[in-house]
């Protein structure tokens, strides 16, 4: 597995960003980048899903719900929901004194099932005066988390949208493990057009580059998951996750007027315990309040620029 | 005492299968009582196969006591084996569910994801080590049907109507 083979999970869904519109996805073209990279376990996972030229649509929104809630017991496993509110919960605190505007509005940008926000939502003590709004282009996964959500009782809502172009802005942009699907040029693009959204706050949490993070990621991937589409993104995003420096590279010549820090990205030799690193960036207006609001936690982040 | 003990071990590691097999197949938030239910029905099952395992064992005993010694020295291999597995196992449970975020992480990442993935390496290796140090047929025959019972017990947990069954068709109508 290369940085530059293609998930499935991408390949799978194909939605105009500014329409919404869903399009039949051809055989064919999932097919062609997995032939040119020689991805013979990803071929053999779009060889059993049904449809001749173009693949059913129902059965890709099956494989992905499966994956997706598969994806919700490792996120339960590893603590996902407390991982961000440590960050989330200073920021809020702090937007609070700077922004007369309410609902504070949070948004989570490729939200899937929408576990962190309903975990935020259940057990997050955000506070009342915070909205918290998941975003994704899969429609499937966005009617199910609004399900769940409504079932469980919980304050959030889910909607299938770009979350750059919404009626009203987020005060803060959150996502987890979506940064590591744009590469290059589209990575800049997000943080660029992140910036133009004007949120005041975002925290973008993925997983850790090091020479564990693949290993990990099979290691676990084999353990937890039973869909083969899981297993096999799984581990090709611990692959595919951004070395700090691109990371912070990308989000500081892109992504201004916020300033941009990474939370748990210092490298380590024996890379078990912070297996995630977010992506932290604030107006510099509040800089200095959300540094001390962190406390602690401010140790684990680096300088922002 | 070690055939009562190599049936706790299983109970123990049945319980756990329970909770495994429930996991990744239910997107709602909270899951206490269906990971209960599904924890309650592999227990149930484990205590099954341990019965049934304890039945023979007591009948060798009542029919031939050499056979009955070579199945108890085979068992206390695989008490030993099985033992020090659940121990830790169990341990690194204790430490995560103290709720410490970075314990949390810690005891997962070095023991409850690998020794998941180790579990039929360590069922195979407790078996052969138990026929290795007690070769009689009657102890070899032990070792390999216990092992195996445990082996595919997670797949016989999807049989019947588990508590996951038609989680994701109801949720998603």
């Amino acid at each position: 597995m290369t940085p530059d083979w293609p998930e499935l999970s991408d390949l799978l869904l194909d939605v105009d960003a500014q329409t919404l519109e869903r399009r039949p996805v051809r055989r064919a073209a999932v097919l062609a980048p997995l032939e040119r990279h020689g991805m013979r376990e990803a071929r053999r996972i779009v060889d059993g899903l049904p449809g001749q030229d173009v693949l059913d649509e129902a059965a890709i929104d099956a494989v992905l719900l499966r994956a997706h809630t598969e994806l919700t017991r490792l996120a339960f496993e590893f603590r996902n929901g407390v991982r961000l509110v440590q960050l989330l919960r200073p920021l809020l605190e702090v937007l609070r004194a700077v922004t007369p505007e309410r609902p504070l509005r949070v948004v989570d940008i490729g939200c899937g099932l929408g576990f962190v926000v309903r975990w935020l939502a259940a057990y997050g003590r955000l506070g009342d005066d915070v909205e918290l709004l998941g975003c994704d282009f899969n429609p499937a996964l966005i009617g199910l988390a609004e399900r769940l959500s409504v079932e469980e009782g919980l304050r959030c809502r889910f909607r299938v949208a770009n979350a750059f172009t919404l009626e009203r802005s987020a005060h803060v942009f959150i996502s987890t493990g979506v940064l590591h699907h744009f590469r290059g040029d589209a990575l800049d693009r997000f943080f660029e057009r992140q910036a133009g959204a004007g949120a005041r706050g975002v925290l973008h949490c993925d997983i850790k580059a090091s020479w564990a993070a693949p290993l990990g990621a099979w290691l676990f991937h084999e353990a937890r998951m039973r869909e083969p589409l899981a297993k096999h993104d799984g581990v090709l995003s611990a692959v595919r996750a951004h070395p700090a420096p691109t990371l912070l590279d990308s989000a500081r010549r892109t992504g201004r007027p916020l300033r941009f820090a990474l939370f748990d990205g210092a490298p380590s030799p024996l890379p078990l315990l912070r297996t995630l690193n977010t992506v932290v960036g604030v107006d510099a207006a509040i800089e200095q309040a959300f540094l001390s609001a962190l406390g602690d936690g401010r140790q684990r982040l680096g300088a922002f620029t | 005492m070690t055939p009562w003990l190599l049936a706790l071990l299983v109970v123990v590691d049945g319980t756990l299968c329970g909770f495994r097999a429930a996991a990744g197949r239910n997107p709602r938030l909270f899951l206490r009582a269906y990971y209960a239910a599904s924890m309650r029905r592999a227990a149930l099952l484990a205590l099954v196969v341990a019965a049934g395992f304890l039945g023979v064992t007591m009948a060798v005993r009542a029919h031939d006591a050499e056979a009955f010694s070579a199945i108890v020295a085979a068992g206390e291999v695989m008490v030993l084996v099985y033992g020090v597995y659940a121990t830790v196992v169990l341990l690194a449970l204790g430490l995560y569910l103290l709720g410490h975020f970075d314990l949390g992480v810690l005891a997962t990442v070095l023991v409850l994801g690998p020794f998941t993935l180790a579990r039929p390496l360590v069922i195979v290796a407790g078996a052969a080590f138990a026929a290795w140090s007690s070769p009689h047929p009657a102890a070899v025959a032990f070792a390999v049907a216990g092992a195996s019972a445990m082996l595919v017990f997670e797949r016989l947990l999807d049989l019947g109507r588990p508590p996951w069954r038609g989680v994701l068709t109801a949720v998603h109508r």
